[in-house]
């Protein structure tokens, strides 16, 4: 990689065009959720991963994590958290596409909408969560990176 | 030597800290969910219960005896021929309901009840096919026999292998 592109790709600019992206992402995902929770525990049980009891709580407790994640990605504060956090919720995401993949489930994405019928799952959903994986840890290599520069300052440009 | 060890601690302390920062916002997002959950016009239960089209094995095998009853296999095709499967069983996965119909709609004219089974208390492919041929409008009552292919093996009762009967 040039020095040019590499300058561009760990500068501020993109950094933050990164985080607001993804931001507005989790908050968009999230909030599709938060309407339809009946929804998206049906789907979520589809994937076949978690026990019966914990699924009404994951449905309801996943869409405002990603709500409140997605608007703290957006603030200039807990970059290190919120790049790991959101590192960890991609991960989670690929391993349970995959294992829907490999198993030949029929099951909805549930990524982007509760609705039956309209994302199923397939190859290309799991293309698109690699990509969300090397974005999160992107972030947190950013969110490291400043941190080292500024210590003590949790990755924050310095205050006056 | 050093500037080793301080990058290590640097290191452990960024973890550290995010760790935290992401307990936290995890934290919140539970907080803030049940407190909404709990002000909702219709508030989600926190336990699912299983649905009440369920069938107890005894039931659907007595109602199987006396001819009444028709089982309806929603695991794979490989599962249901390796595997085996219940006595006289089609095997119709969720996505196969819209094109079998006609085959379904002529077997609950008949006066035979439905009943959709899956295998492991997880699996949600019984109940989806039993909710796709309700949807579809081609029989009114369907039971779904909740973990059905594992408890039918432990109740010792007979099945088959092989392809569909024809």
């Amino acid at each position: 990689m040039s020095d040019k592109w590499r300058h561009l790709l760990f500068s501020t600019y993109c950094h933050l065009a990164v985080r607001i992206f993804l931001g507005l992402l989790f908050i968009y995902a999230g909030s599709i959720k938060i309407i339809d929770p009946q929804g998206f525990a049906d789907i979520l049980r589809g994937y076949d991963i978690l026990p019966l009891f914990s699924l009404n709580i994951m449905a309801l407790v996943l869409p405002w994590v990603e709500i409140l994640l997605g608007a703290a990605l957006i603030m200039p504060f807990w970059r290190g958290g919120t790049a790991l956090l959101a590192l960890f919720l991609f991960c989670v995401f690929f391993l349970a596409v995959s294992t829907a993949l490999v198993r030949g489930l029929d099951v909805e994405c549930g990524c982007f909408s509760t609705a039956l019928g309209n994302n199923p799952v397939t190859w290309l959903t799991l293309l698109r969560d690699a990509c969300l994986v090397v974005l999160g840890y992107y972030l947190l290599s950013m969110a490291y990176s400043q941190a080292k520069q500024t210590p003590g300052n949790d990755g924050q440009r310095k205050q006056r | 030597m050093l500037e080793k060890a301080r990058r290590g601690v640097e290191m452990r302390t960024f973890f550290f800290k995010s760790v935290v920062q992401a307990a936290l916002i995890v934290f919140l997002g539970v907080m803030l969910a049940f407190l909404l959950n709990a002000i909702r016009t219709e508030p989600l239960p926190l336990v699912v219960v299983p649905s009440e089209r369920g069938i107890s094995v005894a039931d659907a095998f007595a109602l199987y005896q006396q001819g009444g009853a028709i089982f309806i296999d929603a695991r794979d095709s490989w599962s249901f021929e390796e595997m085996g499967h219940l006595p006289g069983a089609l095997n119709i996965q969720p996505k196969d309901v819209h094109a079998r119909a006609e085959e379904l709609l002529a077997l609950s004219k008949s006066g035979k009840m439905l009943i959709t089974y899956c295998d492991g208390a997880r699996c949600f492919l019984g109940e989806k096919t039993a909710h796709k041929i309700i949807a579809l409008g081609i029989a009114a009552d369907v039971r779904v026999l909740h973990n059905g292919w594992t408890l039918w093996q432990r109740s010792s009762l007979p099945m088959e292998k092989g392809r569909e009967r024809q």
